[in-house]
């Protein structure tokens, strides 16, 4: 392989803006803020009353400004204020301003569980939609899906505003028989930690090709139960697949596990289960692996998390 | 994400030959943002460095502005993204006393994208073959909405001390097939 210095590639101007590749966007009802999962994380379990009063400061200041021009937009559509505020209005104006007036209300809630330590509402503060809506359109969703809401699910994903904060773990939880499970990563978001997990699968080279293929063929879930020794919560977690890269010689299974809450433990013993990662004689073995997450690290990284809705 | 609720992955045409795989990567957090803008966010996330190469992890965000009607905010993601989706050149070869040919146009070997009601999210990955010793790399993101090159660079002793802690897997004495 060249060295840095000596790039083996030459240079190509035609090159230039022609790297395959695709975005996708989604209109996925289901992403938007969890108003369950606000929250701050303090040191000892105690609300920092500082940095909270003046987020509640602010935040009434931006409520303010929000329904003052909110106000301005219904009168500037007076003759019949009262239809504005049915679901059939769709006046790209008036939805802005609600907007403004949504996100501000979402920030008061963020500033009053900062300032006191207790939420003042619960629930979803979202806009009724329409039945008839437009599928291509977006509906602002505060909460998670109605569904889960229903069943008393726990949050299935991290805030939808903000961009993680990457902490390496490079864990390297077990190696051999034909197979490496790792912790590859931990990105730190506000509610919780998006782990993520990698499960390889080696060929033996007297491995023939039908039973690689069916070895590695399969579809690997891993499970995560973790506690908390020093103040006793339990946390259990949604299983996850994993997805696979199949090569001729190596299978990666690699996803990232959703674990809400888990910022407030103070230690934090977790057991990984691996599951239909058939070893090299083709043995499916459930690997139960042991490991610790430093919540005190995690916690720090949360200091450096980016919203995308804030001033830099 | 597909209406189904299924990710969508483009992989580069080279993954899979040039990225080692029998090897586990040695992750290095850097959570840098290296551009911002009321409308765009740019941040290095990490890097995953391999024995001979290194693959550099970026988000990018476009961002509704807070008064702006939807539909123009929808416009005007599309128009960024027909602007260009981002190519990533290693600028630093570029002595030519060495023989260095100049920039090279790494290989974009993952992007996904994910979008909210306000904002759109791209995770980007590219792969750049190299192994470092003393030389930073300087990278440069082009072909974007951004209107201007953003160029960010990386210390060659981070670079060299992530390859060096590279696990290879066939240690373990499996060994592979020879075809």
């Amino acid at each position: 392989m060249a060295q840095h210095e000596e790039p083996s590639r030459a240079p190509d101007d035609d090159v230039l803006g022609t790297v395959s590749f695709g975005f996708v966007a989604s209109s996925n009802t289901d992403h938007g803020m969890n108003l369950n999962d606000l929250g701050f994380v303090f040191d000892d379990g105690q609300p920092e009353t500082g940095v909270g009063k003046r987020a509640f400061e602010q935040s009434i200041t931006a409520m303010n400004q929000a329904l003052v021009g909110y106000a301005q937009v219904l009168a500037e559509r007076e003759e019949k204020p009262s239809e504005l505020l049915t679901s059939a209005d769709t006046d790209p104006a008036v939805l802005a301003s609600s907007d403004q007036v949504h996100e501000a209300l979402l920030g008061l809630k963020t500033g009053h569980l900062a300032y006191t330590g207790h939420p003042f509402l619960e629930g979803p503060l979202t806009r009724k939609a329409r039945q008839d809506e437009d599928p291509g359109t977006y509906v602002e969703t505060d909460g998670e899906p109605a569904a889960l809401q229903r069943a008393g699910s726990v949050s299935t994903g991290p805030m939808a505003r903000e961009l993680g904060v990457s902490v390496a773990l490079n864990h390297l939880l077990y190696s051999g028989d034909g197979r490496t499970v790792r912790l590859e990563v931990a990105t730190v978001h506000s509610n919780g930690v998006m782990l993520g997990i990698e499960c390889a699968q080696l060929r033996g080279e007297r491995e023939t090709a039908d039973f690689w293929a069916r070895r590695s063929g399969g579809t690997t879930a891993v499970e995560i139960e973790a506690h908390d020794p020093l103040s006793g919560p339990d946390y259990t977690f949604e299983p996850l697949d994993l997805g696979a890269a199949r090569f001729t010689q190596v299978a990666r299974h690699r996803g990232e596990l959703w674990m809400p809450g888990v910022l407030a433990a103070q230690e934090l013993s977790c057991t990984l289960y691996v599951s239909y990662l058939p070893n090299i004689h083709g043995d499916e073995t459930t690997l139960e692996l042991g490991f610790d997450l430093d919540t005190a690290a995690l916690r720090e990284a949360t200091t450096h998390i980016q919203r995308f809705d804030e001033e830099s | 994400m597909t209406e189904n609720g299924e990710d969508l992955v483009f992989e580069g045409e080279t993954f899979g030959s040039s990225i080692p795989l029998a090897e586990v990567p040695h992750v290095v957090a850097q959570n840098r943002v290296i551009f911002e803008s009321p409308r765009h966010r740019v941040s290095l996330r990490e890097i995953r460095a391999h024995s001979h190469g290194i693959i550099v992890v970026l988000d990018r965000v476009f961002r509704r502005l807070p008064v702006e009607d939807y539909l123009a905010y929808r416009v005007a993601l599309m128009d960024s993204y027909a602007e260009g989706t981002g190519a990533l050149l290693d600028v630093s070869a570029v002595d030519a006393s060495q023989g260095n040919p100049g920039p090279v146009v790494l290989d974009c070997v993952l992007g996904q994208g994910d979008e909210t009601r306000n904002a759109s999210f791209d995770h980007l990955e590219y792969w750049c073959p190299w192994e470092f010793s003393t030389t930073d790399l300087h990278l440069s993101l082009r072909e974007t909405s951004l209107g201007q090159h953003l160029d960010f660079h990386l210390p060659a002793a981070v670079l060299r001390n992530a390859q060096a802690q590279v696990f290879t897997v066939d240690s373990d004495g499996f060994g592979f097939p020879e075809n």
